[in-house]
């Protein structure tokens, strides 16, 4: 089910790329996860947390702090569950721009 | 009206795209000056006059509190005020920043426009500037 977001117009040029942008980064987080390359995906989380809800995208922060605390625990099954969620919250979501 | 510069230290491009946008909105004459690395931030500092540093704490393989360590000896560098940008915000890590005169810690993310603009302006250095 998708859900709609509105940011002020300030965001939008900015968001449609910061999303595209962190759906291909997921792809590779999933390959490092399977990779075990868990250093590589709490950098990356880190950057997301920091980022995410600078773009008008709160949850996206929240996520990858989670993330990021998971691969730093080094939690396999629940490093997963979160890449799983973050990829169905991207794939949700729709976000449209007002005055 | 002469240029206004501003130089930000981030190694997320993300980052540093928000805060073009931030300016750019915020008044057409700020030049946002852009380095990923600290040996790159420094080199432009030996080349342009800043007003006003914004600075990440956790670079790719470095920390930006080696940025303000650095500052303590470079008379030239040392007079630009800064403002720390950073994802972490551990009472430590904020009172060493604070030990280094820096003018405010913000913690990312920044919570949208109006906010962030308050903030900055509650920098002396930064409401001359706009």
């Amino acid at each position: 089910m998708s859900k709609t977001i509105e940011l002020p117009k300030f965001y939008e040029d900015l968001t449609p790329p910061y999303l595209n942008k962190r759906k291909d980064e997921l792809k590779l987080l999933h390959t490092c996860f399977v990779e075990g390359n868990v250093d590589h995906i709490q950098k990356v989380a880190h950057k997301i947390a920091g980022s995410g809800g600078s773009y008008g995208l709160p949850e996206i922060s929240r996520l990858g702090k989670e993330i990021e605390l998971a691969a730093e625990k080094n939690n396999p099954q629940e490093l997963k569950e979160l890449l799983d969620t973050f990829t169905d919250y991207l794939e949700s979501i729709e976000v449209v721009y007002k005055d | 009206m002469a240029e206004k510069r501003i130089l930000i230290i981030d190694d997320d491009p993300d980052i540093r795209n928000y805060f073009a946008k931030f300016f750019r909105v915020l008044d057409s004459n700020i030049k946002l000056h852009e380095a990923s690395t600290l040996v790159s931030a420094v080199d432009l500092l030996e080349r342009e006059s800043v007003s006003l540093i914004l600075l990440d704490l956790r670079l790719e393989y470095e920390m930006g509190v080696e940025f303000l360590k650095f500052r303590e000896d470079m008379a030239k560098i040392k007079k630009i005020p800064v403002v720390v940008i950073s994802a972490h915000s551990e009472e430590e890590m904020v009172r060493e920043c604070l030990q280094y005169g820096i003018k405010d810690f913000i913690k990312k993310p920044f919570e949208g426009f109006e906010q962030l603009k308050k903030r900055l302006e509650k920098i002396s250095s930064f409401s001359r500037l706009t």
